[in-house]
C-alpha cells in the first residue's frame, strides 16, 4: 500500500477490525469471471455488477489481483491510444487548415452555383437513379417494360425532399434489423447490386442451349457449387444409350479422380468414401452416353465444393432465409454460387413485398443466371 | 455441457494422465500428450477471445496466447479443482500474463494500480477462496456467541447504509485500506470516499449503540466510563455528547435524539465504539 503520511495509519477501531476479520471469512458471492471484472475495470461504478464486484474483491486476493491487473491493463491501453492519437495529430496537423479551407471553398462554390429554383427538379433523378450505392435499384433490363416501376416511383421523386419520408427498401430494412452486419454480408450486397446494375445491357432474348443430358442430382446444373463432399450423381436416361461412362477430375487438370462405366439402366452413381471430394475443391464432371451406331453424347460440367468458410456463410444464409430472405439471397448468389437457393429466397421476399420493383429485377437477374448456368454444359 | 464444462472435464483427464505418467504406466505418456493437445485446442479460441479484448495487436495477442498455453500446461498440476472452477484459474493466469507483457512494453511506469498489486504480494495474510484451505471448525461456544453478535452488527450496518456507503465501509473494515487507495480501487474521487466513509462509520456506530439486542445498557455505560478515562483527551466525550447518550439510555426501547442532534449523537457513538470492543473482550475473555 502506498505511503501517504497520516493515511498510512490504520484508523480502524478494534471493533471494526474484529468485524473486518469476520467479514473476511465470508467472501461475498462466488469468484468473478473475466467479463465481470473487465466491465468494472472499464466502466467503473457505472458497470452493472459494480458493488458486488467491489465487495468480493475486498475478501478474495486472487480476484483482487486480477482486477487490479485489469485496471492497470486498461490504463496502459488508454495511454497507448492517447500516445498514438498525439502522434497521428502531430503528423497530420499541418494539413488540417489546408483541408478545412479546401472543403469550405468547395461547399461555398457548390452553394453559389446551384440554382435555388431548380433544386427540387434536380433532386428527383437522384431518387429514381438506379445506382446501387444509393437506392440499390438496378437499371431495367432491355426488352422489359419499365412502366409499372416508373409509375410507382416517379410521383414520389418529384415531391419536395422535405415531404419525402425516404422509405427504406426491404433490403435496407433487413440490414437494419441485424444486430451485427458481418463484412461478408456487406460485400455480398454491394457486389450483387453492382452486378445487377451492370447487367442492364444484356438481352433476355439470347437463346441458351439446353444440356444434352439432364442432371437431376446434385443440382450443379443450376448451381456452380455444392455443399456435399460425397454427392450422388443422378441423370435422366438417354434413349438408345448402351452404357454410361462417368469421370470426375480436378478442374484444369487431366488427373482423373474417378472413372467408372455403368450399364444403360444405371443412371445414378454415389461417390465411394475413397473418392470423397475436398472442401473448396474444383472439379469437372463428365458423363458420356455411348449409343449404338451413333455419336456418343457428352455432358461436361464444372462445379466446386463449398469450403469451410463458405459453409459457415451457407449456414448463416440458411438460418436467415425466413427472417432476412434478401440478404440470404445475395449471400447465396455472390459468395456461394448457389443460384437456386438465391432464387428461392427472392421468391419468398417477393411474396412478402409483391410490389417491390427491385426484388422483381433481382428475380429476373437470378433466373437468367440459372439459365446461363444450365447452358454451361460443355465447358 | 458448455465449452467451459467440457474444458473442466479435459483438465481432469489431463491431471489423471499426468498421475498415471508419473506412476510409469504403459502408454500413459502418449495419452497425456493427446489429452494436452485436446485441451490446448479447446482452450485456444476461448483464451484468444479474452486476450484480444485486452490487447489490440494481433501479433502480441498470439504471442501471449502461446505463453499462456505453455504456462497453463506447466502449472496445471498446481490447479486444485476443489477450490475453484478451472475457468477462473485460467482467466487469472491469462490476465496476469497480459499484464506482465504490456507492463514490459509500456513506456509509462507510473501505473497506480501496481502499488496496490505490490502491496498484495507483500501481504501474505489475505488468502482468497481460490487459494484458501478449508476453514478449521471454530467450535468453542464463546467464539460462536461473539460471532453471532458480530453478525448482528453486520446486519445492522447493512440495513443502515446504502450500496455505495456499505461497499466503501466494507473495503475499509476488511483491509483497513486508506481513503486514497479506496478511491483508486473503486474509481471514485478521494473526497467522495472520505465523506462517504466518515458518514458510514458514524451511521453504523449510531445503529450499533441504538440497537438494544446488540449491546445492553451496562455494556454501553462501561464503554462510556472507559472512554472518559482515556489518556487521550480527544477521545473524551463532550458534555453534549454525554447527555445525548444518557438520554438515549434512559428511554426504553433506546431512541436516537431528534434530527437537530443526530450528528452529535453519531459522533458520540463513534467515540465509544472502540471501548465497546474492549467491553466485548472483557465479557468473553476476562483478564
Amino acid at each position: 500500500m502506498r505511503d501517504t503520511g497520516d493515511t498510512m495509519r490504520d484508523t480502524r477501531t478494534p471493533l471494526e477490525k474484529q468485524l473486518g476479520a469476520e467479514m473476511r471469512e465470508h467472501a461475498e458471492g462466488e469468484c468473478l469471471s473475466f467479463e465481470q471484472m473487465w466491465a468494472v475495470a472499464q466502466r467503473g461504478h457505472q458497470a452493472p455488477d459494480y458493488h458486488r464486484v467491489m465487495r468480493h474483491i475486498a475478501t478474495c486476493t486472487a480476484c483482487r489481483r486480477a482486477y487490479l491487473e485489469l485496471r492497470a491493463i486498461e490504463h496502459m491501453r488508454r495511454r497507448e491510444s492517447l500516445r498514438r492519437m498525439r502522434q497521428l495529430l502531430g503528423q497530420h496537423l499541418a494539413w488540417v487548415p489546408a483541408v478545412g479551407v479546401a472543403v469550405a471553398a468547395v461547399a461555398l462554390a457548390w452553394w453559389l452555383w446551384t440554382p435555388r429554383s431548380t433544386q427540387i427538379a434536380q433532386q428527383s433523378p437522384i431518387l429514381v437513379r438506379p445506382e446501387p450505392p444509393t437506392t440499390l435499384v438496378a437499371p431495367e433490363p432491355k426488352g422489359t417494360s419499365t412502366t409499372p416501376r416508373l409509375a410507382n416511383e416517379t410521383p414520389r421523386a418529384i415531391e419536395p425532399p422535405t415531404e419525402l419520408p425516404r422509405p427504406k427498401t426491404p433490403l435496407e430494412r433487413e440490414i437494419a434489423s441485424l444486430k451485427k452486419v458481418e463484412p461478408f454480408i456487406r460485400e455480398a450486397v454491394s457486389a450483387f447490386t453492382a452486378l445487377v446494375a451492370a447487367d442492364g445491357i444484356r438481352s433476355d432474348n439470347r437463346s441458351l442451349q439446353a444440356p444434352p443430358i439432364r442432371l437431376l442430382m446434385p443440382d450443379i446444373e443450376q448451381n456452380a457449387a455444392i455443399a456435399d463432399t460425397r454427392p450422388t450423381f443422378h441423370w435422366q436416361p438417354i434413349e438408345q444409350a448402351m452404357s454410361y461412362q462417368l469421370q470426375i477430375r480436378e478442374a484444369g487438370s487431366s488427373q482423373l479422380l474417378l472413372e467408372t462405366t455403368l450399364d444403360r439402366i444405371q443412371t445414378h452413381y454415389g461417390l465411394p468414401p475413397a473418392a470423397t471430394l475436398a472442401r473448396g475443391g474444383k472439379y469437372e464432371l463428365l458423363i458420356i452416353a455411348s449409343r449404338d451406331g451413333e455419336e456418343p453424347i457428352t455432358l461436361q460440367r464444372r462445379f466446386r465444393v463449398l469450403s469451410e468458410d463458405e459453409r459457415k456463410k451457407w449456414e448463416w444464409a440458411q438460418r436467415h432465409e425466413r427472417t432476412h430472405p434478401l440478404l440470404s439471397a445475395v449471400v447465396y448468389y455472390y459468395h456461394l454460387d448457389r443460384y437456386t437457393d438465391a432464387l428461392r429466397c427472392l421468391q419468398r421476399a417477393q411474396q412478402e413485398y409483391p410490389k417491390d420493383a427491385q426484388i422483381a429485377r433481382w428475380l429476373t437477374f437470378v433466373e437468367y443466371r440459372i439459365r446461363q448456368r444450365e447452358a454451361e454444359f460443355s465447358r | 455441457m458448455d465449452d467451459w464444462e467440457a474444458i473442466q472435464e479435459l483438465v481432469k483427464q489431463v491431471q489423471n494422465h499426468q498421475q498415471w505418467t508419473d506412476l510409469g504406466l504403459d502408454g500413459a505418456a502418449e495419452r497425456l500428450e493427446q489429452a494436452q493437445d485436446s485441451l490446448c485446442r479447446q482452450l485456444r479460441p476461448m483464451l484468444h477471445k479474452i486476450i484480444r479484448r485486452m490487447v489490440r495487436s494481433a501479433d502480441d495477442a498470439e504471442d501471449i496466447l502461446q505463453e499462456v498455453l505453455i504456462l497453463v500446461m506447466r502449472k496445471l498440476g498446481n490447479y486444485d479443482p476443489n477450490r475453484a472452477p478451472f475457468r477462473y484459474w485460467v482467466e487469472r493466469v491469462t490476465i496476469h500474463e497480459v499484464h506482465q507483457h504490456l507492463r514490459s512494453q509500456c513506456r509509462c511506469r507510473e501505473i497506480l494500480e501496481t502499488d496496490l498489486l505490490d502491496f498484495l504480494e507483500d501481504n501474505e495474510e489475505q488468502v482468497s477462496p481460490i487459494e484458501r484451505e478449508p476453514s478449521p471448525d471454530l467450535a468453542p461456544d464463546a467464539v460462536a456467541d461473539r460471532r453471532e453478535r458480530l453478525h448482528q452488527i453486520l446486519a445492522c450496518a447493512r440495513d443502515s447504509l446504502d450500496e455505495d456507503a456499505y461497499t466503501v465501509w466494507h473495503e475499509y473494515l476488511i483491509n483497513g485500506t486508506t481513503q486514497e487507495d479506496i478511491a483508486l480501487l473503486m474509481s471514485r474521487r478521494v473526497d467522495w470516499v472520505r465523506q462517504t466513509l466518515h458518514r458510514a462509520r458514524l451511521k453504523v456506530a449510531a445503529a450499533i449503540v441504538s440497537h438494544p439486542a446488540i449491546l445492553n445498557d451496562e455494556e454501553i455505560r462501561t464503554a462510556i466510563k472507559r472512554c472518559q478515562m482515556s489518556e487521550n483527551p480527544d477521545d473524551w466525550l463532550t458534555e453534549g455528547e454525554l447527555e445525548l447518550l444518557n438520554q438515549s439510555l434512559a428511554t426504553h426501547p433506546r431512541q436516537s435524539p431528534g434530527w437537530r442532534h443526530t450528528n452529535l449523537f453519531r459522533q458520540a457513538c463513534l467515540k465509544i465504539l472502540k471501548w465497546v470492543e474492549i467491553s466485548l473482550l472483557i465479557l468473553y475473555f476476562p483478564w
